[in-house]
């Protein structure tokens, strides 16, 4: 009955003794509503859901199936990958296409030194979507205003106007090392426009090239073989943690217990701060970066002088230049033993010319840099290693004094000698130490362009960006070993209006009147598009020619050649093998100059990123959320302290401190790191980009400006830093929560000492068996599938969790979805310090960490996946059997059948399941969400921006909130292997090696080995019968499908 | 203070609005029993399968002149020819059509309009008859090289797709559902993988 609103009755008190029910009443006079709470609950249920049900749930989505206008002959294969040969940095590679999109940079097998990509290489794919990549060329005019669109045509008149205006004027910066043809390109320009050429790198080492150039003249470095060195004694060495030409693979090749028995390999590391390598050393000694060369001196005093070996002994001046350096003079001041020396110089002395000795990049930069480079030339030169041990071949080129030349540049532009600079690949306004002061010089010219792909620190300081596109969409050429080319080819054409910076610095020299090759280039590719080519590709036109008259002169067929190098990738003309001449007495001036001093207060290492290196890739999501292998810290820096220092100092992980040297102070937060020096600090370089983009900018600090510079290049180690207590803490991203292993209590990572291992082979692998199982057991017809893993040759780089990452589509969490415990990736390398045998063991104390643990530690790599149990854990929990195991030994994992009751990843004791918390690859555009939840608008950032999705391997699902995953062993090869067995009437028969896992085909050490169990003659099966092989928590009787083969250790 | 329930179960007219609700719940559901048996949508261009793909008629006529009243009956293979080589069959780009239509059939109206799509160098956006979800990962080869112990090929075409040929357009003729797949999967004469990763990954 309507009521008028005026009318209605006054509200009755409400009577607590009745049942309460809520009444709402409408001012328009409808009825009342009478219902309590469970039922307007019920009701609103049923009812949200039968709308949900019949607006969206059954209507059938229409999608739209899109074929070629005209498929392109090479894709004539619809759902197939195509492999393009290219080579990224110096990095040789195949890029896997999937419909024309690259989406994943795989190893190039076939390549004689490195046959896989390191972090950096892999993660090119994602740098190639980026959506905060300039979509055009931009009129930046040097950050007064945004930058505004401009016209290719518009730059281009700009450009060639400027050079022919100011020739002789023209300066070009660049970190491009590039291969002959692009350096060739680089001569013509300057040759025609009288323009300067300045290579700049912001982690070259200058002090190793000068002390080599005192040491043996202009002759080529060569490069260690570590395969053919049994004892490697490192200072400061960082060759596992950034390997050139193979090393790692090299070193791995050594480690190998079965093959080399007596002669493996060992590795002793003087070191300040725990790397990577000194992680993998057999034998760590501590020490202050500054005592570095003392200590290598100390070991030439004691085989030169002492033990009279050698032909340096007869070098002039020799004996006074090492006698300051007598082992008990140096043990003295630096506080190693003096019979810690003696044993190895014993060490060394017996492996003559089966030995290596190398210092790191990192500790040849401080100030004394070319004392402990020359002390160490002269070790393997007194060893008689140069020829044996080291490749005389495989060089690095010689290259030093790059912030030299920056410093000559920025003094060039402050005098009005340079209008015009352009800058290819080169960020100095990040990466160059702040006294060059090179932004202030930088605006002395009248124009600069810069061929960067995104507005970053130091574009947006110049007038216009001509905006280059990513190495996987442009031609030009590399060099990765004396004599050993490479192509750089593009898998796809330029997702924006972009050109290489090779094309357009070809093009643009021709247009401005250079003649010669340039010229030659330019109309040969302008032809070319009057004929068939959708892009104007000068560069492509000039390394080809340039190759074509250099390397294929012998060959009839001259194009055939050029295409056989095209689908290689390289090419090897062989490098010549000069013996070296004889160690300069002269370079012994260098040792006269360093005097040995005690070390006083606290040194300062600022060493590369393991993920991010020089920060160039700044803003790329797999990079960031990398964990550091040693500190195992994502998204941000740190400040590496001894445990001793932190826990007098009261810290908590995280509390900011304030590091102060070279006359700036700097708030970091604190990291409580196993195995530093007490008095040495190491904080990460490579963060801190301020204009990276949306998913990299303003993460950690950028230290680079804050480095020294000393006779002519940065200081990075060795750095005189006082530190105290700040304010505040900045919360770490760890993705590890305990760090020491007591493997009394816990066997879970095999490992033995070579002397046990060569008594009983299967030392270490003690397990407590598991006793029946009570449930039935699987059959298996053909295959089972089984992994080993060999932890004597893992490293711990982390090249498989990339890997992983790329193919099986793995999202990107965030900071604040790894401190939440959230991160996804499939494949994690654990490190663990290993804790000493203790008389009644250490109970639960050990997870504190306790300092006599950590201060020395014995530090443990186990890469962590899912080990697709027999007896699985998760499977038996499930309750919608979503996760069961299949025919072949694999653990299932139905994405559509799992409902996210997480029980699964509860009862799983290898904690590999990982759970999407959100829709972490779905756009969210809904503003109320990202105002509600931050983190939603971060994920899409991170993962769905742009172009990004279309990195996703099309053949692993993407997965969906609330659902589990784990590594599913690439389920998807082994369903490829199988469709093209059938198809070749090999019913079920696999071949052995046929299908190969992302993780296994990226390890450099080939530690990862994966097939058939069932196949008695396959690798895996002859890897997993080995002694060594382990099962890890047999007592759980869970049995694994992985077995992690004993770490060898070559302990003393 | 004390508090009581007078009545737990539902009111009156709270019957009537539950199954009110039931109601259109079962109505709102009622298309999910089966969403995609009898699918047949329309094609921005009507690609007629009976007149390509079906059986030749051939009629003589009153001058003795041959006229076809049927279909082409170009094998299924000339067009989707990833069949028995991948995961997708592939629908033919427009260069395949062309081989033909540009000799025969110029002036019909829809081959003027893909005509005019391919000389604009644009693509078809056909839409998806069998669509399955996403996390299906279905692989034609697989079922077309299957062979029984006599060498015999265990599926074809028409087995999951119906008599293309038949109808013009095309329809989807078979619930395309799991209970589906996994009904052919165990015949005795199919033996057909039952692990989930088969398809699901």
């Amino acid at each position: 009955m309507p009521k008028h609103p005026d009318n209605h009755e006054p509200a009755k008190p409400i009577d607590f003794t009745e049942e309460i029910v809520h009444r709402v009443e409408f001012p328009d006079g409808s009825e009342p509503l009478a219902l309590d709470r469970r039922e307007f609950f019920r009701m609103a249920g049923a009812a949200s859901a039968a709308v949900a049900l019949a607006t969206t749930g059954c209507q059938i989505p229409t999608e739209p199936i899109v074929p070629y206008v005209n498929r392109p002959e090479e894709q004539r294969k619809i759902g197939k990958p195509m492999f393009y040969a290219t080579t990224l940095g110096n990095i040789p590679a195949l890029v896997r296409t999937r419909e024309g999109r690259p989406i994943l940079v795989e190893g190039n097998p076939s390549h004689p030194r490195i046959q896989t990509p390191n972090l950096r290489a892999q993660a090119a794919v994602l740098d190639l979507y980026d959506p905060d990549r300039a979509t055009g060329p931009l009129s930046v005019r040097r950050s007064k205003g945004l930058p505004k669109p401009v016209g290719w045509e518009v730059l281009t008149k700009k450009a060639t106007d400027a050079l022919q205006e100011s020739r002789g004027k023209i300066a070009l910066l660049t970190s491009y090392e590039g291969g002959p043809a692009t350096q060739d390109v680089l001569k013509e320009f300057s040759k025609a426009f009288d323009a300067k050429i300045f290579h700049v790198s912001p982690l070259e080492n200058d002090r190793e090239t000068l002390a080599w150039k005192s040491c043996f003249g202009e002759v080529p470095k060569p490069l260690p073989r570590f395969d053919k060195a049994e004892l490697v004694v490192g200072f400061g060495a960082e060759f596992l943690d950034f390997p050139e030409n193979g090393m790692d693979a090299d070193y791995a090749e050594r480690r190998d217990p079965e093959k080399r028995k007596n002669t493996l390999g060992r590795l002793i590391a003087f070191e300040g701060r725990l790397s990577l390598t000194g992680a993998n050393a057999d034998e760590r000694i501590r020490l202050r970066p500054s005592h570095m060369a003392a200590a290598a001196l100390a070991l030439a005093h004691e085989i030169i002088m002492v033990r009279r070996i050698g032909p340096a002994a007869s070098l002039e001046n020799v004996r006074e230049t090492l006698a300051p350096f007598a082992v008990e003079n140096v043990a003295r001041t630096t506080g190693v033993e003096a019979k810690t020396f003696k044993r190895i110089a014993d060490e060394l002395v017996r492996k003559q010319g089966k030995s290596v000795v190398i210092s790191g990049s990192t500790a040849t930069s401080q100030a004394h840099g070319e004392a402990l480079e020359t002390a160490v030339a002269l070790l393997n030169y007194t060893l008689g290693n140069y020829p044996k041990t080291f490749d005389i071949r495989s060089n690095t080129p010689l290259r030093s004094g790059g912030v030299k030349r920056l410093e000559t540049l920025a003094d060039e532009l402050r005098a009005g000698r340079i209008d015009v600079l352009l800058v290819a690949g080169a960020n100095p306004l990040y990466d160059a130490p702040a006294s060059l002061n090179f932004a202030q010089a930088m605006q002395k010219a009248k124009l600069v362009i810069s061929f960067a792909d995104r507005v970053d620190e130091t574009a947006r300081m110049a007038d216009f960006l001509a905006t280059a596109s990513h190495p996987l969409e442009s031609w030009g050429d590399a060099r990765t070993d004396a004599g050993l080319f490479g192509v750089v080819q593009p898998s796809i054409r330029p997702l924006y209006d972009t050109h290489g910076w090779l094309d357009v610095l070809i093009s643009w020299s021709a247009l401005a009147g250079a003649k010669g090759p340039l010229a030659d280039a330019h109309k040969a590719s302008l032809d070319h598009v009057m004929q068939k080519a959708l892009v104007h590709n000068p560069a492509y036109h000039y390394v080809k020619t340039y190759w074509s008259a250099r390397f294929f002169t012998g060959q009839i067929d001259q194009e055939q050649a050029w295409r056989d190098v095209l689908k290689k990738g390289w090419i090897d003309l062989g490098g010549t093998r000069a013996p070296l001449p004889a160690f300069r007495a002269s370079a012994l001036a260098t040792l006269r100059n360093y005097k040995l001093s005690e070390g006083k207060g606290l040194e300062l290492e600022c060493f590369p990123n393991h993920a991010l290196y020089d920060g160039s890739q700044g803003n790329n999501g797999w990079l960031l959320e990398f964990p550091d292998p040693i500190s195992r810290v994502a998204w941000g820096d740190w400040l590496a302290m001894a445990p001793s220092r932190f826990d007098e100092m009261g810290l908590e992980n995280g509390d900011l401190v304030e590091v102060a040297f070279n006359g700036s102070s700097w708030k970091l937060p604190a990291f409580r790191q196993a195995g530093m020096h007490r008095d040495v600090l190491a904080a990460p370089l490579g963060w801190g980009r301020s204009h990276a983009g949306q998913i990299g900018s303003e993460v950690g600090r950028n230290l680079f400006p804050a480095l020294q510079v000393s006779d002519g290049a940065p200081v990075r180690s060795g750095i005189s830093a006082t530190l105290k207590k700040a304010n505040g803490n900045e919360p770490l991203a760890i993705c590890q929560g305990g760090d020491v292993l007591d493997r009394v209590r816990r066997p879970l990572v095999p490992v033995a000492s070579l002397s046990s291992y060569l008594a009983d082979p299967a030392s270490g692998t003690g397990q407590t068996p598991g006793g029946e199982s009570i449930w039935p057991k699987h059959e298996s017809k053909d295959i089972r599938w089984g992994m080993t893993i060999d932890l004597s040759r893992c490293t711990g780089c982390g090249n498989c969790v990339v890997a992983c990452q790329a193919e099986n589509n793995i999202p990107v969490v965030g900071k604040r979805g790894v401190l939440d415990g959230r991160e996804m990736s499939w494949m994690r390398i654990d490190r663990y310090y290993d804790a000493p045998e203790k008389k009644g063991g250490w109970d639960d104390s050990v997870f504190q960490a306790p300092p006599e643990v950590v201060e020395e530690p014995k530090t443990l790599f186990q890469p962590m996946l899912c080990q697709h149990c027999e007896n699985a854990p998760c499977e038996t929990v499930c309750p919608f059997v979503a996760t069961m195991h299949s025919e072949d030994g694999l653990n299932q994992q139905v994405y559509n059948r799992c409902v996210g009751t997480r029980y699964c990843a509860n009862n799983c004791p290898f904690k590999v399941r990982r759970f999407n918390w959100f829709d972490y690859q779905k756009p969210r555009p809904n503003l109320l969400f990202q105002v509600l939840i931050p983190e939603i608008k971060r994920h899409a950032t991170l993962n769905v921006r742009g172009k990004m999705q279309m990195k996703n391997n099309p053949e692993v699902t993407v997965r969906y909130r609330g659902v589990m995953e784990k590594c599913s062993f690439c389920v998807q090869r082994i369903m490829d292997a199988r469709e093209k067995a059938r198809r070749e009437g090999r019913k079920g028969e696999l071949r052995d090696g046929e299908v190969v896992p992302a993780c296994m085909a990226a390890c450099p050490s080939k530690a990862i080995v994966f097939g058939n169990v069932l196949d008695s003659a396959s690798n895996v099966s002859r890897t997993g019968k080995s002694p060594r092989a382990m099962k890890i928590l047999e007592i759980t009787n869970v049995i694994p499908s992985i077995a992690y083969l004993t770490k060898v250790r070559n302990e003393k | 203070m004390k508090f009581t329930r007078k009545h737990h179960g539902l009111g009156k007219a709270a019957w009537s609005r539950t199954v009110l609700l039931a109601l259109l719940f079962l109505w709102g559901t009622a298309g999910c029993a089966d969403p995609r048996e009898g699918y047949e949508p329309y094609q921005p261009i009507k690609f007629n399968h009976k007149l390509m793909a079906g059986e030749p008629q051939w009629v003589t006529g009153e001058k003795g002149e041959k006229t076809n009243n049927g279909g082409w009956g170009i094998p299924c293979r000339y067009c989707h020819t990833m069949v028995d080589k991948g995961r997708q069959a592939g629908i033919p780009s427009e260069n395949i059509c062309m081989n033909c239509h540009s000799v025969v059939g110029q002036n019909l109206e829809w081959v003027l309009k893909l005509k005019e799509y391919y000389d604009a160098n644009r693509p078809i956006e056909w839409v998806k008859v069998h669509d399955l979800p996403d996390f299906v990962y279905f692989n034609h080869a697989a079922h077309m090289t299957a062979m029984s112990d006599e060498g015999k090929q265990k599926v074809d075409c028409v087995d999951c797709h119906g008599e293309v040929e038949k109808d013009e357009l095309v329809r989807v003729q078979n619930a395309f559902n799991m209970g589906w797949c996994l009904d052919c999967h165990w015949k005795d004469d199919m033996q057909g993988p039952f692990d989930c990763i088969i398809c699901h990954r």
